[in-house]
């Protein structure tokens, strides 16, 4: 009965026109902000944590978490109707959502999209508010090694999510891999491959190149394909998913909340690594695996319930623990502090008010985002129906904007063109360029705890660690039996008739 | 008669112009702050309480500009571009100098105008409560037991409290390993989690975080508070270590006017001594200190050396 | 070894990788094979890309689990693999290269934003985000003034209201912050 009482406290924090006013604010901010390339969730609370130093504590943290939740939402957005993730995990939302826009069918993609989000939000702030504190205990048993096996069994996706050629896509996630390595190293501190450019020291930054590589790439191969006629999309159908097709994924928008909340609680693991793990988890569970990457609406579900649950997730370590799990949460922190309060044990003690007028600004902003959502993506829906001629201008221009948004810097712009002409090579010879997001995200979390473990333990660490040996072998044959299924698929032609050809 | 009008008109140029270079004020339009991280850091949150509490003091416009990337050497980068016109200044910290070295940069420290060292953050060990080692004595105990092998946790290498950790591994004559993490949070994790032993930061890490305690702190005296209980370097019996700080200050672009260098003065002064910006400090178990121009030069060069003997000894530069 | 990990020497070394894979993908292109020799466009900047990066961990600091691990481990995979599909091109065994666009033409688009970029600096943002959406709009033979000139003065006001004023994004001002 303490949760009641403690919610009793919580609501009559934000019951009142103010508090109410604030959540639409932050949830419509957090929407176009999400949808905006650029401006992701972390930039996205950190462009308004000086705003909320002038409003009280409580009110600047329900201003501050609702755009967190709704941004992680806004991305899918940009991702389903042009194919420009508005959040990095988002990526992965594209890769179905976009087909189902080519197809017409863009407002299944958003409905899908929003209903998954909503859903898999509610589920990762229920979580979060039934089971903080031991969740995030047992997230800090996990030792540098297990986080390594992790970040590999993320990194084995790359098996499944490959059309055609699978080389080709390990190339490009290796690609992303030694991107990442460009900077100062995380470890020792040596500078590696800056050649003496300042602007190399943190190496490139995720969203400039996640913009270049989704966005300016689609631009650069319309250009090339151009014909001289602006084309209209002839046919949208803004019809938004039936109830027979809710229902028909209604497992895989649960399954993927609880993988998106779970994967969320890990410090520095985070929504797109959640979304490409459930993307994956998803696809293996599905009787309609060849419909991934063509538009399935399962696979958007999947990667927007898992973005949308890690907010929930990430909140874990931070409110129980005051350990920042997610780069929005250290803008958080730094929220809190500017109100000189302490995320933390103690913060539930001294200031319930504040926690849980943060979790029930949480369950409102989910509802509020449902209904905005709903009418918004009718008027969103229109931005298909612009002719290209306009579009494509446009879209270079938001890309330009929102890397250069990111740190302020002319260097990420360039950055962002620079990825954009590689993309438009991977897409022109068939390599995906979902991978290198994967790479550049995973890569530094597998070199960091693969270093911490060996320091720590010594090689022999990934074999007597009982838990990242388990992880690992599954990593390992979660990518080996993609490849022999695919191999033996090869030998037999005469199998060729069902749909696992097309994959 | 149009000579005399026009000498007129000289001359009352000439007046009015004498006139306001007389009561010549600084500032006249808003100034910029800039922080060596995205908003939300906590240099950021540092830079924002001494805005907040300048405006008790003054009607000039802070305006906060982030300015990421480097750890701070794009920031520094930026106003040494800018004029030297007391417009633009920035908020920096020790962990700036040690960036500087260790990227190598060909930065003189000469060039900027160091004004005003405010805050003094003692290095601190810090402990986890749910771990059997908690105490000075147990940590030099544990750490000859396992002979090396005893795991001490921080932010990046060859950062601040990777050197005070290796100070203090000399001081107390024992061995152990340092794992970084991407940052203190992380690295508080991990102590908390039992993968480490110590964790090197300043007292403000364990406040709000109840299974952290403080084993000794690095500090001519003990700290007031709620740090009152915990033992000094000296107390634990090592020499050499009364004095390791993080400290936080404002610097800007060597060569600003007369009158702005007075006003900066006058405000720093007046902050310093202010009741709410010295809670504010104290209560993150920080000193308010109010080194300026020569003394922070040279404690600044002072820690530019320490940092490049540091490094060279962990292999991060030549 | 170590005199290839920087300066002249690396110079040297990248140079070299250059000519001998262009001089690679030269010899598809004139074979049998020549219907391939785009897919082996992306191989061989893979492996040039590498060897490059290779050859500067030869100066990274010499440790058991030190800096240059994780980088080397992914630079022999990369070129592993890379070299998997350029011998995939000169069997055939890789789909064939896609039909030549209007590769001309995209070399205008790509001209056009490098130009934005340099612009942004000198221009500063308003004015050359203005005559970039309008050229474009353009060259994408768009011929309606008006609205060419809606959507560009719509994108100056919205980037200077929310981006320059609500979120406080120092976009470059270029000559035009003397004036001010």
């Amino acid at each position: 009965m303490e949760l009641v009482e403690s919610f009793t406290i919580g609501f009559s924090v934000i019951l009142g026109w103010k508090p109410l006013l604030i959540i639409v604010t932050g949830v419509i901010f957090g929407i176009l902000a999400g949808a905006m390339p650029g401006l992701s969730p972390s930039t996205a609370v950190a462009l308004l944590v000086p705003f909320s130093y002038t409003m009280s504590p409580a009110l600047a943290l329900i201003l501050l978490t609702s755009i967190y939740i709704a941004s992680n939402y806004g991305g899918s957005i940009t991702a389903v109707l042009i194919n420009t993730p508005g959040t990095p995990s988002a990526a992965v939302t594209a890769m179905d959502g976009y087909p189902l826009t080519q197809q017409g069918k863009a407002g299944k993609g958003l409905g899908t999209a929003l209903v998954a989000s909503t859903i898999g939000g509610a589920v990762g702030v229920l979580i979060l508010i039934l089971f903080a504190v031991p969740l995030a205990r047992v997230a800090l048993k996990f030792s540098p090694a297990d986080y390594c096996a992790l970040a590999l069994f993320g990194l084995a996706t790359v098996a499944s999510m490959s059309r055609g050629n699978v080389i080709k896509s390990m190339v490009a996630i290796l690609f992303g891999l030694l991107i990442k390595t460009i900077g100062t190293d995380p470890i020792s501190g040596v500078s590696r491959f800056t050649f003496g450019n300042d602007m190399l020291y943190d190496g490139f930054t995720l969203i400039p190149a996640l913009i270049g590589l989704f966005a300016i790439s689609v631009v650069f191969s319309k250009f090339e394909t151009w014909t001289g006629v602006g084309r209209v999309m002839d046919k949208i159908d803004n019809k938004l998913p039936s109830m027979q097709e809710f229902l028909k994924i209604k497992y895989t928008i649960l399954r993927s909340s609880i993988i998106g909340t779970i994967i969320g609680i890990f410090p520095g693991a985070g929504a797109t690594i959640a979304a490409f793990i459930s993307y994956d988890m998803s696809k293996r569970a599905s009787k309609e695996p060849e419909k991934f990457g063509h538009g399935s609406l399962e696979g958007v579900a999947a990667a927007e319930s898992a973005n949308s649950s890690s907010v929930g997730g990430a909140l874990v370590p931070l409110l129980a623990l005051g350990i920042p799990g997610s780069a929005t949460d250290a803008v958080l922190l730094g929220a809190f502090m500017l109100h000189d309060l302490v995320p933390g044990p103690m913060l539930f003690q001294d200031n319930p008010e504040i926690v849980y007028g943060i979790f029930s600004a949480l369950i409102v902003a989910n509802i509020v985002m449902l209904f905005l959502g709903l009418y918004g993506n009718r008027l969103f829906i229109k931005v298909v129906s612009v002719p290209e001629a306009i579009m494509y201008p446009v879209i270079l221009a938001i890309a330009i904007i929102g890397s250069f948004a990111v740190n302020g810097s002319m260097f990420d712009v360039a950055a962002c063109i620079g990825f954009g002409v590689v993309g438009w090579f991977f897409k022109r010879y068939g390599f995906p360029v979902a991978p290198v997001v994967l790479g550049i995200v995973l890569g530094k979390m597998v070199e960091e705890n693969f270093r911490r473990a060996v320091m720590m333990d010594g090689y022999g660490v990934f074999y007597r660690d009982k838990l990242a040996f388990i992880v690992l072998l599954i990593a390992f044959f979660s990518f080996v039996w993609p490849l022999y299924k695919a191999w033996r698929h090869h030998r037999q032609p005469a199998t060729s008739g069902n749909d696992e050809a097309k994959i | 008669m149009k000579k005399g009008c026009i000498a007129l008109l000289v001359a009352l140029v000439f007046v009015v112009g004498s006139f306001s270079t007389a009561t010549a004020k600084f500032p006249t339009k808003p100034i910029k702050l800039i922080v060596y991280t995205k908003p939300g850091g906590a240099i950021d949150v540092f830079a924002r309480k001494f805005t907040g509490i300048a405006a008790k003091y003054t009607d000039a416009t802070f305006v906060v500009v982030n300015k990421s990337g480097a750890g701070g050497i794009v920031a520094i980068k930026h106003i040494l571009s800018e004029k030297a016109d007391g417009y633009n200044f920035a908020a920096v910290t020790r962990s700036n100098v040690g960036k500087i070295v260790s990227t190598g940069n060909e930065i003189n420290v000469e060039d900027l105008d160091w004004m005003a060292l405010m805050v003094s953050d003692p290095e601190a060990i810090i402990t986890s409560r749910l771990l059997p080692v908690n105490t000075w004595e147990q940590i030099v105990a544990d750490a000859k037991e396992k002979d090396g092998n005893q795991i001490w946790v921080g932010p990046a290498a060859g950062g601040n409290d990777h050197i005070m950790a290796m100070k203090t591994w000399n001081a107390a004559g024992i061995k152990a390993k340092w794992i970084p993490y991407a940052s203190g949070g992380k690295a508080m994790a991990a102590l908390l989690g039992g993968h480490g032993v110590v964790y090197v930061g300043n007292p403000q890490d364990v406040i709000g975080r109840p299974d952290l305690k403080v084993a000794v702190i690095s500090s001519p005296e003990r700290l007031g508070g709620d740090f009152a209980d915990v033992p000094t370097f000296k107390e634990v019996g090592i020499e050499g270590l009364d004095n390791e700080i993080l400290w936080r200050g404002f610097m800007a672009k060597k060569g600003m006017p007369e009158e702005a260098k007075a006003f900066y003065h006058d405000l720093f002064d007046k902050v310093n001594n202010d009741a709410e910006w010295q809670e504010y400090v104290q209560r993150g178990g920080a000193v308010p200190l109010f080194d300026k121009e020569e003394k922070f030069l040279a404690t600044v060069k002072k820690d530019q050396e320490e940092f490049g003997a540091a490094l060279k000894q962990i292999g991060a530069i030549k | 070894m170590e005199y290839f990990s920087e300066g002249t020497g690396l110079f040297t070394w990248t140079i070299a990788l250059v000519l001998i894979s262009s001089g690679i993908y030269t010899g598809l292109r004139y074979s049998r094979m020549k219907d391939y020799s785009g897919q082996a466009i992306i191989p061989l900047i893979m492996i040039v890309f590498s060897l490059v990066l290779w050859a500067v961990t030869l100066d990274f600091p010499t440790e058991d689990a030190g800096p240059a691990l994780i980088p080397r481990l992914w630079i022999f995979w990369l070129i592993l693999l890379s070299t998997v599909l350029l011998f995939f091109c000169f069997t055939g065994k890789i789909d064939k290269d896609p039909k030549r666009g209007r590769i001309g033409f995209l070399g205008i688009g790509v001209g056009l934003i490098v130009a934005y970029y340099f612009a942004i600096e000198h221009l500063g943002y308003f004015i050359s985000s203005f005559l970039f959406l309008a050229v474009t709009m353009y060259m994408l033979s768009y011929r309606k003034p008006i609205t060419i000139l809606l959507v560009g003065t719509g994108w100056v006001l919205f980037s200077y209201l929310v981006f320059y004023k609500l979120l406080y994004i120092q976009l470059p001002l270029g000559f035009i912050e003397d004036f001010i």
